[in-house]
């Protein structure tokens, strides 16, 4: 059993200020627990007071049943995977990996096996006996996973793993965490800036910002229905589009209007009541481009952005930025004007005041 | 030629200028060592012949041989002990961040700020209640623990990247084997440069064993040089004999540092330059 209960986790590295506060979770047992939070929020701290190098300022922490604050780190089965990778530089690739290893007296045979598995499945094995300094960044990513890897342990703390890779390696790796989440049977929490790594790889996402989690939830629930603005933008890549909106009770159902462009949405009418100002969040990939001149937006084309087979419209709409992602099917010229529509169930309000999305505040 | 051209022949123009005056006294040491006694006085720079037999006296008629052997096995006894306890010393200091501990640590340096003349005497006494004058193990003694070693290896300690002894922990490693597989591999360089300073300092310590050791058998180098210029002073110095004493006696520095010499390069670079 290796769950994760977090209680009330505080962590003050100043009296003044709380760089963690008062953060509790529950990670089940191989679960996948993706981190996603802004630079700065506390997503290393919180990663380093679970494996037990952080000291924790209030709080609890238990690894399967067990209270875990007073526990050395070596005991509480957790293999760690630092930012900046953190490999002994006096060692080779081979020696790091071996070290943990070696001290849990793994026998030799064992030892060897194993890193051979991981650096294969990694693609270092042509590497395993370079020094860390002969190393680029992303091999010496992977070299701090496969030296995570080769302990097998109960408790997977990866951060940022993947951050310094290349686009093919990086889709190779996460099919590759993917897979070793399968195999290994082990807990995992993943810290990462990448929206595409958080929702592919994990079975639920925790979305932090300034020492505090806003919104936890498997990645259909985040996208679908972000609690707030924040969330609805660090979750969003290509960046969502937001607009003033209204909402408005036509004859018992409820509506998003934006500037005369209607959408109905599901939403209880008496939200609709509450909040007749709102900010309609959009995501660029549930919108369209039509021929269609009524209940569209006619808007201009800035510049054009083509991403692999996908295409980047950059919009103006009313002076602000709207983005408009489709398949990339035709070329579109600067000045040009559009016709976007719509996709009716997907837009989400906020409130304009405390940007939380109103179906969160019925 | 180019101004950067320009500039680096400056700038190897006044090292070459520096390292000639920095050499040249060891040149003129060498020289008088193989001049026949009547030239020294003479002004001219090179010998009419070359006596290098002035080598072979400094150990047929003098006990240089005894002192230089007293001198580097006690220096290398004192490396030993200094650099483990500075090991030890510095580990604590750098790891455990309580406050009172780093008191202890201001406290440590700050006996450093007292000159070093000041402690002779309790030093003396001290060793004379033990019946230790006179002997290498009182001298030992009070070498044992240098406060330079533990402030300098403290320094380099620090150096030592936060994750990578988090990782070694996480690794399961305590605190003898973060020691010896993490501190002590990652600062191989400034314990390199430590040996050889601390070398050089025990080797050419003048003073305070000049004071502790009296008889003969016991004499250190340094000590023994000098009594080598006293010994002759009433019928007109020996200097090639001396001179050739001294050009021996700097031998066993001159072999650690071809030894070590990449290293120190090495540490100091880590040391003074900014990555
Ligand atoms: N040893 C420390 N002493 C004081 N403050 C610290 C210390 N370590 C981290 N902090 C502060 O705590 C906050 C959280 O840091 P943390 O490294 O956990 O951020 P993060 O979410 O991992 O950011 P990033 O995405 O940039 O890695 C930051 O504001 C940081 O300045
Ligand atoms: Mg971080």
């Amino acid at each position: 059993m290796s769950s994760i209960t977090l209680k009330s986790l505080t962590k003050q590295y100043t009296e003044d200020k709380s760089t963690l506060d008062h953060i509790s979770l529950e990670i089940k047992d191989k679960e996948f627990l993706v981190l996603l939070g802004p630079s700065g929020c506390g997503k290393s701290t919180l990663l380093r007071m679970i494996a037990g190098i952080e000291e924790i300022t209030q709080g609890e922490v238990y690894i399967g049943d067990a209270y875990v604050n007073e526990v050395e780190p070596k005991d509480r089965g957790v293999a760690m995977v630092f930012q900046n990778y953190a490999l002994y530089p006096h060692m080779t690739v081979f020696e790091n990996m071996a070290y943990g290893l070696k001290i849990k007296k793994v026998k030799r045979a064992e030892r060897e096996k194993r890193i051979k598995a991981a650096a294969e499945m990694l693609q270092i094995d042509s590497l395993l006996k370079r020094y860390p300094s002969q190393l680029s960044g992303g091999q010496k990513q992977r070299v701090a996973i496969g030296r995570a890897i080769v302990k097998e342990p109960k408790v997977f703390l990866m951060d940022e793993p993947l951050s310094n890779l290349d686009a093919k390696l990086r889709n190779e790796m996460r099919i590759e965490i993917k897979k070793l989440h399968e195999r290994l049977d082990s807990t995992f929490i993943y810290v990462t800036h990448d929206q595409v790594e958080a929702v592919t790889l994990g079975d639920r996402i925790a979305i932090m910002a300034e020492g505090k989690f806003r919104q936890i939830g498997t990645p259909l629930e985040i996208i679908e229905c972000p609690v707030d603005m924040f969330v609805a933008s660090f979750i969003s890549s290509p960046p969502i589009n937001y607009v003033d909106a209204v909402l408005v009770n036509q004859q018992g159902r409820a509506f998003v209007d934006i500037d005369g462009v209607r959408v109905e949405t599901s939403m209880p009418i008496d939200v609709v009541e509450n909040h007749p100002r709102v900010v309609a969040g959009i995501r660029p990939e549930h919108c369209f481009i039509t021929d269609e001149t009524s209940n569209t937006f006619a808007m201009e084309v800035l510049f054009t952005e083509i991403i692999g087979t996908d295409v980047l419209l950059h919009l103006t709409y009313k002076g602000s930025d709207f983005i408009v992602k489709k398949s990339f099917t035709k070329t579109y010229e600067k000045g040009q004007k559009l016709y976007v529509g719509l996709d009716a169930s997907n837009v989400n309000v906020f409130d304009k005041n405390t940007q939380k999305n109103v179906r969160s505040l019925s | 030629m180019s101004l950067a051209k320009v500039k680096t022949g400056i700038r190897y123009a006044m090292l070459a200028l520096i390292s000639a005056l920095m050499v040249f006294p060891f040149i003129w040491m060498f020289l008088i060592s193989i001049k026949p006694k009547n030239e020294i006085y003479s002004g001219s720079i090179l010998p009419s012949a070359f006596h290098f037999e002035n080598y072979l006296r400094v150990f047929t008629d003098t006990k240089m041989l005894l002192y230089l052997w007293n001198s580097i096995y006690v220096s290398l006894i004192i490396i030993a002990f200094q650099i483990i306890t500075a090991i030890f010393a510095a580990y604590v200091f750098t790891v455990m961040r309580k406050k009172w501990v780093q008191f202890c640590f201001v406290l440590i340096l700050a006996t450093y700020m007292l000159p070093s003349a000041v402690t002779y005497i309790p030093s003396f006494i001290l060793l004379s209640k033990v019946n230790l004058l006179d002997t290498h193990t009182g001298y030992i003694l009070s070498e044992f623990i240098s406060i330079f070693a533990i402030f300098f290896l403290r320094q380099s300690f620090m150096q030592v990247p936060k994750d990578v002894i988090d990782a070694a922990k996480l690794d399961g490693a305590g605190h003898l084997r973060l020691i010896f597989t993490v501190y002590i591999p990652y600062c191989k360089n400034a314990i390199a440069s430590l040996v050889l300073i601390t070398f050089i300092y025990s080797y050419n310590n003048y003073m305070w064993p000049s004071l502790l050791i009296k008889s003969e058998e016991n004499m250190f180098v340094t000590i023994g040089l000098r009594r080598l210029f006293m010994s002759q002073a009433g019928y007109g110095m020996d200097f090639p004999l001396a001179m050739a004493a001294c050009a021996i006696s700097l031998l066993p520095m001159l072999i650690l540092l071809a030894m070590a010499s990449k290293r120190i390069i090495h540490s100091m670079a880590n040391l003074y330059v900014n990555k």
